[in-house]
């Protein structure tokens, strides 16, 4: 079937077309990792470049943003190795970068929340946006990143943590949910590791 | 809708505020996804079909 000609009007379907389709994705994605639109864009463009060029080792039928995802995530480490010296000072780069949408619903302050998620390391904020807001399954995300699943599940699990730190979420949290007895069990619930 | 918790003796730690930090992370997300892709990738898309009839 694979080896079926074409008639000649009529090209091949060509994965490259569907490059274009993750571009915002991508975007976010980069802009998560660079924390800084200008060089979320001139990563997204090298992966761009990247997957354009090397199209023929992406296997048909797998999942194509993961492998965009692959592509941008190791161009962004492999290009921090290179700049290791360079001081970062991006410090509210995402917070100036987006127009913010109200969240009537949300408890947090969306700014705050940005700005400690800032503060994360690189590895802790990638593992968060592929699981957590990209929704890719830890075994994914841990394809993806070239390690273990349990590193994936444990940068996860630390960021969260200190993101719930930086916001003080766990005590509040506590005090809504439960009544004053089980909150006593919660704050002698010493932290695990 | 009622809480299960005090039949617990070992709640999980911070998980509600898992699921808020989760929640939050997707709204900044979908908010990023949802804008506009600039002209240079149309242009760069272009570009490397160009590259390619060449």
């Amino acid at each position: 079937m694979a080896a079926e000609p074409l008639p000649k009007d009529e090209k091949p379907l060509d994965p490259r077309d569907e490059i274009v389709t993750h571009l915002k994705p991508m975007r976010a994605f980069a802009l998560s990792l660079t924390r800084d639109m200008s060089r979320a864009d001139d990563l997204v463009q090298d992966t761009v470049v990247k997957a354009w060029t090397n199209i023929d080792k992406f296997a048909p039928g797998t999942n194509m943003r993961a492998w965009l995802f692959t592509i941008l995530r190791n161009t962004f480490y492999s290009e921090r190795r290179k700049a290791r010296r360079e001081v970062s000072d991006v410090d509210g780069a995402l917070t100036e970068q987006i127009s913010e949408k109200p969240a009537h619903d949300g408890r947090l302050a969306m700014a705050d929340f940005r700005r400690a998620f800032e503060q994360l390391p690189d590895e802790q904020r990638e593992a968060l946006i592929l699981v957590g807001a990209e929704g890719f399954s830890y075994e994914y995300a841990a394809d993806m990143c070239g390690c273990a699943v349990g590193t994936i599940k444990s940068r996860a699990n630390r960021g969260r943590r200190r993101l719930a730190e930086l916001l003080h979420l766990n005590v509040n949290d506590a005090m809504e949910l439960t009544d004053q007895a089980t909150l006593a069990v919660i704050s002698r619930n010493p932290r695990a590791g | 809708m009622a809480k299960r918790m005090s039949d617990k003796s070992r709640i999980p730690e911070g998980e509600q505020a898992d699921n808020q930090i989760d929640e939050n992370l997707k709204r900044i997300y979908d908010n990023i996804v949802e804008d506009e892709v600039p002209e240079r990738f149309a242009k760069l898309i272009e570009q490397l079909r160009d590259q390619e009839e060449n």
